[in-house]
């Protein structure tokens, strides 16, 4: 096992340090209008190590991991961390170091399949979009699977082996109609590998149903009318307010910058009906899409209540910043390949549920929008956010209008939580998540759907 | 070289119709500084192989960071296996333009004390300069890149160069008020200068420190003028090209579809790829599907003179192979400066960086108008807060009414100012 090789090194560290083997394996086929476009497999692995000094850190890493390499890994970083300390003389003080051992392994329990198995799973789902929908003008499946496989050692005695899949499908649809073309996508997936979603394309092809109809609506939907408006957001989208709107605004980091949410520690920055937590690995003792049981600095990961109806509570942080904030690490520290260095992320950040229903919260809007679909998002210091919207409704007098064409939505978010009046029993998990801070990461979020106000873009 | 030889001896050996191998080594060094403390020397050392097999027409790839002959072996076999579970495609197939060409343009050497005295002299100004400025992170990297691309019809290339990345990030901090974060990134040849002075920096951090006092627009909603900054150009810009590469041009969605040689943008409007270009520190000789990239137009006076099609999508569509696939993008100079330009607008914004949803297929997009500023009767009156702006990016760079004089080089793009009319904006 590849964690016992690693432990090999554990007397040969100098002071902090942390030393990982790490493998990504990422498969990657697209079928556009029926033909295979991309077919390929990528595989990266190697090893890593981070030295503390003073204040600084040292990093080094290296594909090549034979018994010299990993030396060489282990004193490269080592040099750095003194090189940059003598020249930076930020004398702080020392990271905490408890140490802990975990294993946690996601591999599929099923038969693997083959490529070939793959490809035509996906000719599957072409075949029976071309066969039911003869106005379509292009459609695109993708297979996109990640492997994470971790194994991390460090001076404190932590030892830790961890494997976590991701595997999504998207599925994205194109109609033509007056001579304008218009696009809707959407995935299915999540922790697992292939071979625990995709067994049967029969059922996909509800989903597939659902976008074809929704595709229609929105080609013959209205463009919403910009300005400041009363909107549902929908369990699908209301886990990007969570993670970028707020998310990123109370990530330690960004906090010791200077972002927004510093003067907002135990204060009112929502409705009292707003919670929000970064869940580590487990919802209701189901593992999350994204489940971090330890981090790559060898914490043991634990839930950050963010708010707590209404009030900043905590902030989400790394061994540097738990230090510099008098506080203890939560586990947020994550890196995406062997190659990086642990940044401070979120992992599964989501609102909790409230007690309305969703039709109860549609009833109560008498101008408004219900916005179901996203296909980006971005936020800000200022805790500015927005996000593209590719698909909702007009509510009008309490019903469902007509659909909507392509928008964004916008505000601050923690203006926007003040004005949260409703949040419905559901909870939703998005599973596609990247999040892109120096690194690439999946993340996952989620949440109800909730009722509030925000600026819309329109003609 | 002789690795990639015996990988497509392997290829072929096994089975491989036709084959390409390329092999990337990269040697990065950097230094991060965050939240005003330089905390990080990260050194990495990396190989990207990448193989390619057709077997009767029906194509697989595989890249894996190891380049010992077991992982090589094991590769190999794994892909020939994937390639022949695969789907034909008449499309599939490697460069037959024969070539053997070395490209180099080595510079500099890797310097850790002139890296740390740069980022730290870049920090002491800033600061010194602007108290209500925090320097949320700036990266400073060496990267030392080597690629060497062979195929089985014999076409043998290399590429050897090494250059400088610099990105800064920052925002207006005073008492409890925030302004947005801004930043900019900027590829450089050498260390020989301040970075303090690069780009776009100066005229960005001092905006970010006026967007503390950054108001809503008078008046709710109304079509005004929009003047795009060098900084905010690139995000609307490659949107326009995706229409131009494999996948959009091979669904058949693209907006530019059947227009080649048309006119489809403002005639103002002149972009050209230059993947070999004096003035831009980044280089791009060839593609990865080993065809030699060359500086042409993209639009020439707003006619559509190139797609950026790949080997692959210029099979498949029919259409020729692009001057690059998109890299070092330079919009030529206009003939106005920018205080004239600011002059001629009666009503609309400066826009210092676009936060939007991905534009529609057709065009039409949406989002915030961030580091941006209010002009009204020629004058800037105030910088901007909570500000959306919609229109339909086909429309806008139709509508461009003028091109500065000044342009900024990024390293990798060249970008002056671009005016245009008719863009919804609004204010909450």
């Amino acid at each position: 096992m590849k964690l016992d090789y690693l432990r090999d090194f554990r007397d040969e560290f100098a002071g902090y340090t942390e030393l990982r083997l790490q493998e990504n394996t990422n498969i990657y086929l697209r079928l556009l209008n029926g033909d295979l476009v991309d077919n390929y497999k990528k595989t990266a692995g190697g090893v890593s190590a981070r030295v503390y000094k003073d204040g600084v850190f040292g990093f080094a890493s290296s594909p090549l991991i034979d018994k010299g390499n990993v030396r060489e890994v282990i004193k490269k970083s080592g040099e750095n961390a003194v090189l940059l300390a003598g020249m930076e003389r930020l004398n702080k003080g020392n990271l905490a170091e408890e140490g802990h051992e975990i294993i946690k392994d996601f591999s599929t329990t099923r038969p693997r399949a083959s490529r070939k198995e793959m490809i035509e799973f996906l000719q599957e789902l072409y075949d029976y979009t071309v066969r039911k929908y003869s106005d379509i003008k292009a459609s695109t499946f993708v297979l996109n699977s990640l492997d994470m496989e971790k194994n991390l050692v460090t001076s404190f005695d932590t030892y830790a082996y961890t494997m976590v899949p991701r595997t999504i499908l998207v599925m994205s649809l194109v109609m033509e109609k007056d001579g304008i073309i218009y696009d809707l996508s959407d995935l299915v997936g999540g922790l697992g590998q292939y071979e625990d979603f995709f067994t049967e394309p029969e059922k996909i092809y509800g989903q597939i149903d659902t976008l074809y109809k929704r595709l229609r609506e929105k080609a013959e939907g209205v463009y919403p009318e910009a300005g400041f408006k009363e909107v549902i957001l929908d369990s699908k989208i209301s886990g990007i307010l969570a993670h970028e709107a707020i998310g990123h605004t109370v990530e330690a980091d960004f906090v010791k910058s200077g972002s927004v949410a510093r003067d907002y520690l135990n204060k009112e920055v929502g409705s009292e009906l707003v919670n929000l937590v970064d869940f580590a690995a487990e919802y209701e003792n189901k593992p999350c899409p994204v489940p971090v049981y330890i981090d790559d600095e060898g914490t043991k990961a634990e839930d950050v209540v963010i708010i707590k109806d209404g009030i900043l509570k905590n902030y989400m942080n790394n061994k540097e910043l738990a230090l510099e904030f008098g506080t203890a690490p939560t586990g947020n520290a994550r890196a995406y390949a062997f190659s990086d260095e642990p940044l401070v992320r979120m992992r599964n950040t989501a609102f909790l549920p409230g007690e309305h229903t969703l039709d109860e919260m549609i009833a109560s809007i008498e101008d408004g929008y219900y916005l179901i679909e996203t296909n980006n998002g971005q936020a800000d210091a200022t805790s500015e956010f927005m996000f593209g919207v590719t698909f909702g409704y007009e509510i009008k007098n309490g019903k469902l209008g007509k659909a909507i064409k392509e928008t964004t939505i916008s505000g601050v978010a923690f203006d926007v939580l003040k004005t949260v009046s409703m949040v419905s029993d559901e909870m939703y998990w998005s599973i596609g998540g990247m999040c892109g801070k120096k690194q690439s990461i999946p993340v996952s979020f989620g949440g109800p759907a909730i009722k509030c106000k925000v600026n819309i873009g329109g003609k | 070289m002789e690795l990639l030889d015996k990988c497509l001896a392997l290829l072929k050996e096994k089975g491989a119709d036709e084959g390409e191998v390329s092999l990337t080594h990269f040697q990065n060094e950097e230094m991060e500084l965050k939240a005003g403390e330089i905390s990080l020397l990260r050194s990495r050392d990396e190989y990207h192989l990448t193989l390619q097999a057709i077997v009767d027409k029906k194509k697989a790839s595989i890249q894996i960071n190891k380049i010992d002959d077991e992982a090589i072996a094991e590769a190999v076999t794994e892909l020939l296996r994937n390639a022949e579970n695969s789907q034909a495609d008449e499309a599939n197939e490697v460069s037959g333009q024969i070539q053997e060409r070395e490209f180099s343009d080595f510079k500099d050497n890797y310097d850790p004390e002139l890296m740390y005295k740069r980022l730290d002299r870049f920090r002491e100004k800033a600061e010194a300069d602007y108290p209500d400025l925090v320097l949320e992170g700036a990266l400073l990297e060496y990267q030392n890149k080597f690629n060497y691309y062979r195929n089985t019809k014999g076409v043998k290339l290399s590429s050897n160069y090494d250059k400088y990345l610099f990105y800064a990030s920052f925002f207006g901090r005073r008492d409890e008020l925030t302004s947005s974060m801004n930043g900019t990134g900027i590829a450089l040849e050498n260390l020989e200068g301040d970075l303090y002075e690069l780009a776009s920096l100066p005229s960005l951090m001092r905006e970010a420190v006026e967007h503390l006092d950054a108001r809503l627009i008078d008046g709710k909603k109304f079509s005004g003028d929009i003047l795009i900054t060098p900084d905010s150009l690139s995000g609307l810009l490659y949107s326009i090209l995706s229409h131009l590469g494999n996948s959009m041009l091979i669904a058949g969605t693209s907006y530019f579809k059947d227009k080649l040689n048309e006119k489809v943008l403002n005639e103002k409007f002149t972009l050209r790829t230059e993947p070999v270009s004096e003035y831009l520190a980044v280089k791009d000789y060839y593609g990865g599907d080993g065809i030699i990239n060359r500086n042409d137009y993209i639009f020439e006076k707003g006619v559509l003179n190139n797609y950026l099609l790949d080997l692959y999508g210029s099979k498949k569509t029919g259409l020729e192979r692009g001057p690059s696939t998109g890299s070092n993008l330079v919009v030529e100079a206009g003939d106005k400066s920018l205080p004239e330009m600011i002059a001629s607008i009666d009503r609309g914004i400066i826009l210092g960086r676009f936060s939007g949803g991905h534009p529609a297929t057709n065009g039409d997009f949406s989002g915030v108008a961030k580091n941006s500023y209010y002009i009204e009767d020629g004058e800037i009156k105030y910088p901007i807060k909570e500000t959306m702006i919609s229109g339909n990016l086909f429309e806008l760079f139709q509508n461009i009414v003028g091109i500065s004089r000044e342009r900024v080089n990024f390293g990798f793009n060249f970008f002056p100012y671009i005016h245009a009319r008719e863009i919804v904006i609004s204010s909450r």
